[in-house]
């Protein structure tokens, strides 16, 4: 069986620190409707190539370090960032890590489970809602998804276990 | 037999829960999660330490995206074409010229103008400095708008100052209202803009004096202007300025302008509903000017008009001798 590692200490978090600069690229207006939330993609990945191995606790301050970069309110993506860990290790174990079509599966449900607990802090916290726009960063997440999931592939090594 | 006990082996040997620990993890971590956004909810100032912290680990990322934007503007204006600089330069000292001129004879008025306030025992009008700060990342979550500059406790900057930028229409340069700080770490300070959704400025009509609330809706070009009366005369292209009413934003710095076709009336509404644009370009602004209150050489509170009356009448002979001093000074 095999077990991957990460390449280098250290590289999970390095491609932790790379998606929240992704997450602070200044877009202008009509891109930014599209824009993914590159973190939660990056715990995604990490959750299918480390499994069971990779950290609740990164997730947690990766969500409390956007919360502070975007101004929402403390606690809110940290608490969606830590959903999108778990529930992508625990439903990833199920799946084969490889299938694509799987794989998209994972995505649409995990990023659009994200969305809709932001969409109801938002909600009760009475924030402007953006329509049906709101949504474009689900399709955008699944465009990129196969691109992103490559450009990480670098990050680890696979390694033989007994 | 022996083929199924291995497949039963092979099926439990996958097991889909061998992940020891990690529902109590997400549990423990939902847990502070929700009881950090309970608390930051109600009283957002028990968290500050948490914001600071993290903004502080955060600086470094807003410096390393915004490095690249801002080596593209140095470079370009390394190789920008020789005569475009000059000629840009030319124009430049002539603006600075004039606006010395301006600058010289608004001396004079303010001395003038300072001169006769003291004659008429009318307190001192606030003077103001001026630090120059640049805009590292803006943010732009679901109506927050959020802006985080290169300036900190270090350079002074403190909660509630008031943040101007230059205009975007030749008319309205200058300092125009842009926004406050909400939150200071040591490098760093946010800055909520005007058009965020929970912040609101009094204003008042520079044509009529009327005074109305400009609050923002979470779009970077629209203001609503409220309780204004619906009777009342508010006409398209009015300018709003800050009324200073609040003791936060100073007087007299241009806020909004109303839209064309902003005016609209619901019937059976008693309050008018005005649509305005910010006097800012929120997406081309890239440098922002903090503002700081002078000191005053008085001792009586600026807004009370009441004590301050009274000191006045108390002791003039000490409050003229103070303003002379101040205005020898400069």
């Amino acid at each position: 069986m095999n077990q991957n590692i990460p390449r280098f200490t250290g590289a999970v978090w390095l491609t932790m620190l790379i998606a929240e600069m992704f997450n602070n690229l200044p877009l202008s207006g009509e891109w930014m409707v599209w824009k993914p939330d590159w973190v939660a993609l990056a715990l995604l990945h990490w959750a299918l190539i480390l499994r069971q191995d990779s950290s609740l606790f990164m997730a947690f301050f990766m969500g409390l370090l956007t919360d502070v970069l975007s101004g929402s309110l403390l606690g809110q993506f940290a608490l969606g960032y830590v959903m999108v860990a778990y529930i992508s290790v625990r439903l990833g174990l199920r799946m084969t890590p490889d299938a694509y079509v799987q794989q998209f599966a994972l995505v649409f449900i995990v990023i659009g489970l994200f969305m809709l607990v932001n969409l109801w802090i938002s909600e009760i916290l009475g924030q402007a809602s953006g329509g049906l726009a709101y949504w474009g960063p689900l399709i955008s997440s699944l465009v990129i998804w196969p691109f992103y999931h490559w450009f990480l592939s670098y990050f680890y090594t696979p390694r033989k276990v007994a | 037999m022996r083929l199924i006990q291995s497949l039963e082996a092979a099926i439990y040997d996958v097991d889909h829960h061998a992940t020891p620990g990690l529902f109590i993890r997400f549990v423990v971590l939902i847990l502070i999660a929700l009881t950090l956004m309970f608390v930051d909810h109600r009283s957002p100032s028990n968290t500050l330490p948490v914001r600071t912290l993290f903004s502080i680990i955060g600086y470094p990322l807003q410096l390393a995206v915004d490095a690249p934007f801002r080596a593209y503007n140095v470079t370009e204006g390394f190789f920008a074409d020789q005569t475009r600089v000059s000629k840009q330069n030319a124009e430049l000292e002539a603006r600075l010229l004039e606006i010395k001129a301006d600058y010289r004879n608004m001396k004079i008025i303010k001395q003038q103008n300072e001169r006769l306030r003291s004659l008429l025992k009318i307190s001192k009008r606030p003077d103001f400095s001026f630090t120059m700060a640049e805009i590292l990342s803006a943010s732009d979550y679901r109506g927050q708008s959020v802006v985080t500059i290169n300036k900190g406790t270090r350079d002074g900057v403190f909660v509630k100052q008031v943040v101007l930028a230059d205009g975007d229409k030749a008319q309205s340069q200058g300092g125009n209202i842009f926004g406050q700080v909400i939150s200071v770490t040591p490098l760093s300070a946010q800055v909520i803009l005007i058009t965020d959704l929970q912040h609101a400025i009094p204003v008042r009509n520079l044509r009529t004096n009327k005074r109305a609330l400009a609050s923002g809706t979470g779009k970077p070009d629209v203001l609503e202007l409220k309780s204004i009366v619906a009777e009342s005369d508010v006409r398209d292209g009015d300018i709003f300025v800050s009324s200073g009413l609040d003791g936060l934003f100073p007087a007299d710095f241009q806020v909004a302008e109303v839209v064309s076709n902003g005016v609209n009336y619901v019937p059976g509404d008693p309050f008018a509903n005005i649509k305005a644009r910010p006097l800012i370009n929120f997406q081309n602004t890239r440098e922002v000017l903090l503002l700081w209150r002078n000191a005053e050489p008085e001792v009586a509170p600026q807004p009370a008009d009441e004590p301050s009356e009274n000191t006045n009448n108390a002791n003039p002979e000490a409050k003229t001798n103070s303003a002379q001093v101040a205005g020898a000074a400069q």
